[in-house]
C-alpha cells in the first residue's frame, strides 16, 4: 500500500502543478482577451471611473509594465509565479497574499460551517430515505430536495433575510461582526448543498440495503444495529465521500452569490472585484487557490475512499 | 478589526450590532451558545453606503474619509454650491491674478500634532500628479510662507483654483499617517471624527475628535459599513440595522418609504444620464438629427415608469441644484415626435420600406453601448430604442462593462451610449465641461464635438474672476449645450437615502456634490 500511496500522491501533486499552470495561463489569457483596455480598467478601479484621465491610464500602464509585449508580460509573470511571488495587487498596491489570506479565512469558515450544516441535514434524511425506497419518507425527502435544488441561493437567501431579519428581526441582515451574522449565510449555503448530498446518500443507502451482503447478514440473524453499522454503513457512505469534491465545487460557486448578498468580504467578493478591475495578480492567485482547494478536496476524498474500500487498495489502483 | 493603538483604545461595541433576539427563536438555538448577548448600542450612529475603503491613499479613497467627516481638504463646498473654508480659514488672489494665498486655521491632527503650511504643501505636491482636479491647475509654484500660509502661483489666470482644492485627493493627513517611504498607511487626519478601528475594507469606526477646530458633533461615535449591493443596503435600513443608508435604488426607496420603518430623503445630484454619440459618424454629425432624436425621447415617461421619480426628467444637461449653470430661461428639452420627423425629413433622412430612415445609402441605425453597472440604464436604453424607432431611427442595445466604453470612445468604435456622468468632480462643472466638450481626448463624452465658441468661452471663464463676468459665460455655455446637443440629456440623478427614526430628520442634509455625509451635523431624535 505504501508504494501505491506514494505513487498516488506523486501523481496528484504532478496533476496539481499542471492544473495550476493551466489555470494561471487561462487567467492571464482571459483577462487579456476581455474587451476594453486593461490599464484603463485598473485605473478606473483605483481612482474611480469618473476621475480617470488618459494621462493617468498611461502612467499606470507604464508603472505596471502593461505596455510590454503580451508574451513578455506572460513570461515574466510565470517566472514570478514559479518562484512563489504572487506580486502586488494592481489596484490597491497591497501584496496579493495579504489581500487573499484574510478573506480566504472568512470564506473557508462559512464554507466549512455550510458543509457541516448540509451534512447534518442531508445525511440523516438521505440515509433514512434510502432504507425504504419509494416509502413516504423517501418521497418527502425527494420533494424537499427538488424544491431546495430549484431555488437559487440568491433567491433563497433573500427570502430568509426578508422573513427572519426584516420582518421578525431575529437575525442580522448582513456582515460578519458576530457568530449571529453567519447563521443566514451558513443556512443558505447548506440549503444549496443539501439536496444533492441527500440524494447521493439515499442512493448509497438503498443500494447497500439491497446488497447480497446485507441480505446474507439478515439471513444469518445478525442484529439490525450491527448490520447497520458493520455491513451497510461503509458501502452506503462510499458514494457520499466520492461526492465531497463535487460539494467543494458547489461551495466555491455558492459563496460568490452568498458573500454578495450577505456582504461578506470573502474571496468570492474579491474575485468579482478583481475581475471587474482586471487585477491580474489577484485573479491568478484566486484561480490557483480555487484549483488547489478543489485538488485538495479530491485528494482527501480519494484517500478516504482507499481507506474505506479495500478493493481500491488491493490493486493499488488510483480510482 | 484592526485597532489603531496610536489613537486610542479600541471601542468594544460591534460596528453592526445584532438585533435583540427573542426567546422564541428556536431555529438559531445552537448559535445562542456561541454568541455573546448583544443589543443595539444607542450612542453609535450606523452609516451604510456602497463605498469601500480599499486603500489608505487619499488619491484612491479619500472621498470615503471626507464623506464621513474624518478628513478635510483646504476648501469645501456647501450644499448650495458656494465654497467654504475648511482647513483654510480664508484665501485671496493678488492683483496679478496669478498668486493665491490660503491662510490656514489653527487645527490639529487626530494624533495631536498641529497642521502647518509646509505639511500641506508636501501633501499637495505628493498627490497633485494623480489628482484629476489638482493636476488641472496650471501651477508654476507652490510654497509655504511661515507656518500658516500656503501660496500657489499659476502660469495663467485660473479662477477655479479654490474649487479645485476641494478634490478629495487633497485631504491633509498627519506625518504619522505615512510610512518611511512616504506612502499613506493610516487615516490620521483633521476632521470632526477620528478613526478608532478599521475592519478590512468595509468597516470604519470613529469617535468625535475633542480637539476639532469647529463645532463638536452631537453624535459622538459612528460605525460605517461599506455594502456594495444596493438590495442589502435597503434591507439593513428596513431591518433597523442602519441609521442612514445612502445610494438606494428607486424601487427599494419606494418600498422602505411604504414600510414606514425609515424615512426616505431624495436629492437631485449633478450626474445626468445622457446619450453620448460619435459625432464623426454620419448618423450623428448633423445637429438636426441630434435634435430630432432628443425630441423623440419621452423623458417624463422614463422618469416616472423606470426611475419612479417624475421630477428627475432632464430639461437641460445640468439640474437646478447647480444654480449657476442651470438656466431656467432656456427652452426645456421636450417630446415632440412630429417635430422630430420633420427635422429628419429636412436633414435628408427619408423613411425606407421598413420604416427606418436612410440618406445616401446610410441607414439611421447605431449600436448603443449600455454600461450594465447601473441597473436602470439597460431598461432605459430599451425604452429609448422603442421611442427612436417611432421616428425612423434604429438602435441595437448592447449591454456591457462600463470599462469598455472609454476605450471604444477613444478608438472611434463607439456609435452611441447611454451613461451617467458626474459634472461635479469639483464644485464647478467647468472642470468636466472642458475635457468633455473641448479638445479630443474624451473618455466619457461625445467625440467629434468641435465648437470654436465653446473653446473661447471656457478659456474666458477660466480667466474670469468676477461673478459679473462669469455668469453670462456660464449661460452661453449652457445654451450651446442645449442647442447643439453634443450629448442628449435624458434624466437627472436622484440620490435616495434612508434615515432611521433614531436620527432627527431635520438634521440630515443631503449634499448634491457628494462630498460630505453631514455626520458632524446629525442629531439624535
Amino acid at each position: 500500500m505504501g508504494l501505491s500511496l506514494a505513487r498516488l500522491l506523486a501523481a496528484r501533486l504532478a496533476q496539481a502543478g499542471l492544473v495550476a499552470l493551466v489555470v494561471a495561463t487561462l487567467c492571464f489569457a482571459a483577462l487579456q482577451a476581455l474587451p476594453g483596455d486593461l490599464a484603463l480598467r485598473v485605473a478606473a478601479a483605483r481612482f474611480g471611473e469618473d476621475r480617470v484621465s488618459a494621462a493617468m491610464v498611461e502612467a499606470l500602464r507604464a508603472e505596471a509594465g502593461l505596455d510590454r509585449p503580451v508574451l513578455l508580460q506572460y513570461g515574466a509573470w510565470l517566472a514570478d509565479l514559479a518562484r512563489g511571488r504572487f506580486g502586488r495587487s494592481l489596484v490597491t498596491g497591497q501584496p496579493v497574499l495579504a489581500e487573499v489570506a484574510p478573506r480566504l479565512g472568512l470564506t473557508l469558515r462559512v464554507g466549512a460551517l455550510g458543509l457541516l450544516a448540509a451534512l447534518l441535514l442531508a445525511l440523516p434524511a438521505g440515509l433514512a430515505a434510502g432504507r425504504r425506497p419509494g416509502g413516504w419518507l423517501d418521497r418527502g425527502v425527494a420533494a424537499l430536495a427538488a424544491l431546495l435544488a430549484s431555488a437559487p441561493s440568491f433567491a433563497l437567501g433573500g427570502v430568509l433575510v426578508v422573513l427572519l431579519s426584516v420582518r421578525l428581526r431575529w437575525l442580522p441582515v448582513a456582515g460578519d461582526a458576530t457568530p449571529w451574522h453567519l447563521v443566514l449565510p451558513v443556512v443558505t449555503l447548506a440549503a444549496a448543498l443539501a439536496p444533492g448530498l441527500a440524494r447521493v446518500a439515499r442512493h448509497g443507502m438503498a443500494e447497500a440495503h439491497g446488497a447480497y451482503a446485507t441480505q446474507f447478514a439478515r439471513m444469518r440473524g445478525v442484529a439490525p444495529w450491527r448490520i447497520g453499522l458493520r455491513v451497510v454503513a461503509r458501502p452506503a457512505l462510499v458514494p457520499v465521500v466520492a461526492y465531497l469534491p463535487v460539494l467543494a465545487m458547489q461551495v466555491t460557486e455558492g459563496f460568490i452569490a452568498i458573500e454578495m448578498l450577505f456582504n461578506l468580504d470573502g474571496i468570492g467578493q474579491l474575485l468579482i472585484r478583481s475581475l471587474m478591475a482586471r487585477d491580474l495578480p489577484v485573479v491568478a492567485a484566486l484561480g490557483l487557490a480555487f484549483a488547489l482547494l478543489l485538488g485538495a478536496a479530491t485528494l482527501l476524498a480519494e484517500l478516504s475512499l482507499r481507506a474505506m474500500d479495500p478493493r481500491l487498495r488491493a490493486g493499488g489502483a488510483t480510482a | 478589526m484592526t485597532d489603531l493603538p496610536g489613537l486610542r483604545a479600541p471601542i468594544l461595541a460591534p460596528a453592526r450590532p445584532a438585533p435583540a433576539l427573542p426567546r422564541r427563536l428556536v431555529l438559531a438555538a445552537p448559535a445562542l451558545l456561541l454568541a455573546r448577548p448583544l443589543r443595539a448600542e444607542a450612542a453609535v450612529l450606523r452609516m451604510v453606503s456602497p463605498w469601500e475603503f480599499s486603500s489608505p491613499d487619499p488619491v484612491e479613497t479619500g472621498y470615503v474619509l471626507r464623506r464621513l467627516g474624518i478628513a478635510e481638504t483646504l476648501v469645501g463646498v456647501r450644499p448650495d454650491g458656494t465654497l467654504r473654508g475648511l482647513l483654510a480659514e480664508s484665501w485671496s488672489v493678488e492683483p496679478d491674478r496669478l498668486t493665491w494665498r490660503f491662510r490656514l486655521r489653527e487645527a490639529r491632527f487626530h494624533d495631536g500634532t498641529p497642521v502647518t503650511a509646509p505639511l500641506v504643501v508636501r501633501t499637495l505636491e505628493r498627490v497633485r500628479p494623480l489628482a484629476e482636479s489638482l493636476s488641472a491647475i496650471p501651477l508654476a509654484a507652490l510654497w509655504a510662507e511661515g507656518e500658516r500660509e500656503v501660496v500657489f502661483r499659476t502660469e495663467t489666470p485660473f479662477a477655479p483654483l479654490p474649487g479645485c482644492l476641494t478634490d478629495y485627493a487633497g485631504i491633509i493627513l498627519a506625518p504619522s499617517a505615512y510610512d518611511a517611504e512616504g506612502r499613506p498607511q493610516r487615516p490620521v487626519a483633521t476632521g470632526p471624527f477620528r478613526v478608532t478601528a478599521l475592519d478590512g475594507i468595509r468597516g470604519i469606526e470613529a469617535e468625535a475628535f475633542p480637539e476639532y477646530w469647529g463645532a463638536p458633533p452631537a453624535v459622538r461615535r459612528l460605525a460605517y459599513s461599506a455594502v456594495p449591493l444596493g438590495e442589502t443596503r435597503a434591507r439593513l435600513a428596513e431591518a433597523g440595522e442602519a441609521d442612514i443608508a445612502f445610494t438606494l435604488l428607486p424601487q427599494a426607496a419606494e418600498r422602505i418609504q411604504a414600510s414606514g420603518r425609515a424615512h426616505i430623503l431624495s436629492a437631485t445630484i449633478p450626474r445626468p444620464r445622457m446619450i453620448v454619440m460619435n459625432l464623426r459618424r454620419p448618423q450623428f454629425a448633423d445637429v438636426r438629427v441630434r435634435r430630432a432624436l432628443s425630441l423623440a425621447i419621452d423623458r417624463e415617461g422614463l422618469a416616472a415608469a423606470i426611475l419612479r421619480h417624475p421630477a428627475s426628467h432632464a430639461t437641460q444637461l445640468l439640474p437646478p441644484v447647480l444654480s449657476g449653470w442651470h438656466d431656467p430661461d432656456l427652452p426645456p428639452l421636450r417630446r415632440d415626435p412630429a417635430a422630430a420627423r420633420r427635422l429628419l425629413d429636412e436633414a435628408g433622412w427619408a423613411p425606407g420600406a421598413d420604416g427606418i430612415r436612410a440618406r445616401d445609402g446610410q441607414r439611421l441605425t447605431a449600436a448603443m453601448m449600455v454600461p450594465s453597472n447601473r441597473p436602470e440604464i439597460p431598461v432605459m436604453a430599451q425604452a429609448i430604442q422603442a421611442q427612436w424607432r417611432t421616428v425612423g431611427a434604429e438602435i441595437t442595445v448592447r449591454p456591457g462593462p462600463s470599462g469598455a466604453l472609454p476605450g471604444a470612445i477613444r478608438d472611434g468604435s463607439m456609435e452611441c451610449s447611454l451613461l451617467a456622468r458626474t459634472y461635479v468632480n469639483v464644485p464647478d462643472p467647468i472642470g468636466t465641461i472642458i475635457p468633455d466638450f473641448t479638445g479630443d481626448r474624451q473618455l466619457w463624452s461625445s467625440p467629434g464635438f468641435d465648437n470654436a465658441e465653446m473653446l473661447d468661452l471656457t478659456r474666458a471663464y477660466l480667466g474670469s474672476f468676477a461673478e459679473a463676468e462669469r455668469a453670462p459665460l456660464r449661460r452661453r455655455i449652457a445654451a450651446i449645450l442645449q442647442t447643439e446637443l453634443p450629448v442628449i440629456p435624458v434624466s437627472w440623478f436622484e440620490h435616495n437615502v434612508a434615515v432611521s427614526p433614531r436620527v432627527a430628520l431635520p438634521s440630515v442634509v443631503l449634499d448634491p456634490f457628494e462630498q460630505d455625509y453631514g455626520a458632524a451635523g446629525l442629531r439624535w431624535a
